[in-house]
């Protein structure tokens, strides 16, 4: 009875939300007070995958079910991103028959990495894909190592785990473990043997300590990492990107699925590989995964077009608090090797919270911005002084900087003068107050 | 002028390499030499020859490896506090300065114990801005608060807080000052965000009045802050 109701309740007040604008956690958390243990009575299907990590975790979510969808598979998932307990009771209330039973194939879960604890308190997940961990949002996360130890509350011995082999501090989950697959990044022309960021977060094994050496990094600490003290090391993987063309677009998966890329972004190939990993481990064909990641435009676009002036521009959307993020966008900007200016704004912290944390942009590497192709660097919004403070201790030119507490003034500025490639790198939280001086294509 | 920054591959948290940035750019341009030695862990260290010794924030655990990497020499760093050298321990380095440290499994941890206080990690994280004053300075400190322990029996705090939590209170007395040293959870980094803080400093530093900083932006940097907190607190 109360299940059936867990579940009524849950539907109105969807239907009311909607009606109202308004999230998709709310009726869930009404659901779990009515039923505490709702989502164990719940008969779930029998595959249930549960993606979590620092970054990438919606946009891996989004492709894998484009693919299991493409591969005949019924499913039901947190589309809308609300990856805590909350939003996922509401995604499976609203997907259950009224006596609670699950009838799709396949049951897919974002999940938030410091909360996945609550939710699979209650089930299982059968697939568990760990995508990266990464320094995000330290104001809530406190560091790594944290969300590491509360996503160790969600692990049970009866998932199978799907990780990134190049994580050095994910790459412990798989210790000692029969039923964990591992994706990486084979050996490629982008690689470096020495390492590019502002800190180094394997620098030291995150098992003993003692110092690691990398034979060569992807990106930031993600690489071929060994600990000469401990032996931890970088796993052999199961599922790899074996050929990478930037500047074709492509990739190829195991020798064998090649795939067009619609964001040349390492980034962007690390959650198709895992999306192909774990589609492929429940049963879908790679090239059937192949086929519909190919020139995959996603939902949450990464990449806008647009026009200021005369000026050509791309936004590229970040995160703040996310100092990889902004990296991957400067990394991006400098390979197209066009002349250009690059604009940052950090203006709100945050859209969900407020704080004046601005450590993280000591964080960020923006010695990237000091190629010869980026001509002018544009900081702009509120804390625009910090981002100029961290830039004097960069290998960015004074001269190239100009600095805008007003958003707007600076966007007039641009349109009035060249037509350079503009790349505007922000957060969601400062993305309509660039975009609101644009022409969006 | 000889700094010491401990530990950086370890203790690499939020951004607190950039309080030793703005001290290494302030004094070189106010026309000192600056010799600055990044100390692993690991390696023999003697703190007599430094004019200032600083280490910052890291993880639980890799506070844990710094502890006992500085164990050995916890003399000679007390010898160098008494000497009146300048310690500047920021975030989570402040409790090694205590007597032991109790983290959350109820493991103890003996600290090096240049003072009495004691150290209590929990579960849950303390998280949040900050604001207060600091006898120090008559400017406020900003900065933020991002830890998991509470420190008890200190009795010459360094900040007293407006927002944010304090060594074991909300809106409490906050950090340590005892002679030369200054500990503090809070992080920002302090020097990057409290222009008051860093011309303190380099005016004990250098032995002469430091009242202007060759960093215009830090000092604007400063003013957008603090009023963004005077609101939030309002």
């Amino acid at each position: 009875m109360r299940k059936f109701l867990a579940i009524l309740i849950c539907r109105i007040l969807t239907v009311v939300g909607k009606l109202m604008g308004k999230g998709t956690s709310l009726p869930g958390g009404f659901a779990l007070k009515v039923c505490p243990d709702i989502l164990r009575r719940i008969q779930k299907p029998p595959v249930i995958i549960a993606v979590t990590g620092s970054n990438g975790k919606t946009s891996t979510v989004e492709m894998i079910a484009s693919v299991l969808k493409a591969g005949g598979k019924t499913i039901a998932y947190n589309a809308e991103g609300s990856n805590q307990i909350e939003g996922v009771t509401t995604m499976i209330l609203n997907s259950c028959t009224w006596s609670g039973k699950m009838k799709q194939d396949i049951l897919l879960i974002e999940s938030d990495e410091r909360y996945a604890k609550f939710t699979f308190k209650w089930f299982h997940p059968t697939h568990y894909v760990m995508t990266n961990l990464y320094r995000d949002q330290l104001t809530r996360n406190a560091h790594p190592e944290w969300v590491f130890h509360a996503i160790e509350e969600s692990v049970f011995p009866d998932t199978k785990l799907l990780l990134n082999a190049d994580d050095p501090q994910l790459s412990l989950f798989g210790q000692d473990r029969d039923n964990v697959v591992w994706f990486g990044l084979e050996h490629n022309q982008y690689d470096s043997e020495i390492f590019h960021g502002a800190y180094h977060d394997g620098a030291v094994c995150p098992r003993c300590g003692k110092t690691m050496e990398y034979d060569y990094y992807h990106y930031n600490h993600i690489g071929k990492f060994s600990c000469p003290s401990c032996g931890l090391k970088r796993q052999d993987t199961a599922y790899s990107v074996t050929d990478l063309n930037l500047e074709e677009s492509r990739i190829v998966i195991n020798g064998k699925d090649t795939i067009s890329l619609a964001f040349r972004s390492i980034y962007n190939i690390y959650n198709i590989l895992a999306t192909y990993a774990v589609c492929h481990e429940v049963g879908i064909p790679g090239e059937v995964a192949a086929q519909v990641m190919s020139n995959y435009i996603l939902k949450n676009g990464r990449l806008i077009s647009f026009t200021l002036g005369e000026h050509p521009g791309t936004f590229l959307i970040s995160k703040h608090e996310n100092s990889v993020s902004y990296d991957m966008s400067f990394r991006y900007a400098v390979m197209e090797k066009k002349p250009c200016t690059v604009v940052v704004i950090v203006d709100a912290v945050s859209r969900k919270y407020f704080t004046s944390e601005t450590s993280w942009l000591w964080d960020i590497h923006f010695d990237w911005l000091e190629d010869p192709c980026v001509k002018q660097v544009y900081l702009c919004g509120k804390y625009c002084n910090d981002l100029a403070l961290r830039l004097s201790f960069s290998q960015v030119s004074p001269g190239k900087i100009r600095v805008f507490p007003d958003i707007d003034a600076a966007c007039e500025e641009l349109r009035n003068k060249g037509s350079e490639q503009v790349y505007a790198v922000t957060c969601f939280s400062d993305r309509m107050k660039f975009l609101s001086n644009v022409t969006v294509k | 002028m000889k700094i010491l920054h401990l530990f950086d591959d370890l203790m690499n948290l939020y951004g607190e390499y950039a309080n030793i940035l703005v001290l290494e750019r302030c004094l070189t341009e106010l026309g000192h030499t600056v010799e600055l030695r990044k100390a692993k862990a690991g390696e023999a260290l003697s703190f007599s020859q430094y004019d200032l010794i600083f280490m910052g924030a890291g993880t639980e655990r890799k506070q844990k490896l710094a502890l006992e990497a500085l164990r050995p020499y916890a003399g000679d760093l007390k010898a160098a506090y008494e000497a009146g050298k300048i310690l500047l321990f920021t975030g989570n380095s402040f409790p090694l300065l205590g007597k032991r440290i109790t983290d959350s499994n109820g493991k103890v941890f003996e600290g090096l114990e240049l003072f009495p206080f004691e150290s209590t990690e929990g579960s849950r994280r303390i998280l949040g801005d900050c604001l207060g004053s600091c006898d120090l300075t008559t400017e406020p400190v900003v900065g933020f608060m991002n830890k998991c322990s509470k420190i008890t029996g200190v009795h010459t705090p360094l900040f007293h807080l407006s927002m944010g939590f304090g060594n074991d209170t909300d809106k409490g007395p906050e950090g340590l000052w005892e002679k030369n040293c200054f500990a503090t959870h809070m992080t920002g980094p302090l020097l990057t965000k409290n222009p008051a803080l860093l011309r303190h400093l380099l005016t004990l530093l250098t032995a002469s009045p430091v009242t202007t900083l060759p960093l215009p932006h830090l000092e604007q940097a400063y003013e957008v802050t603090r009023k963004a907190l005077e609101e939030r607190k309002a």
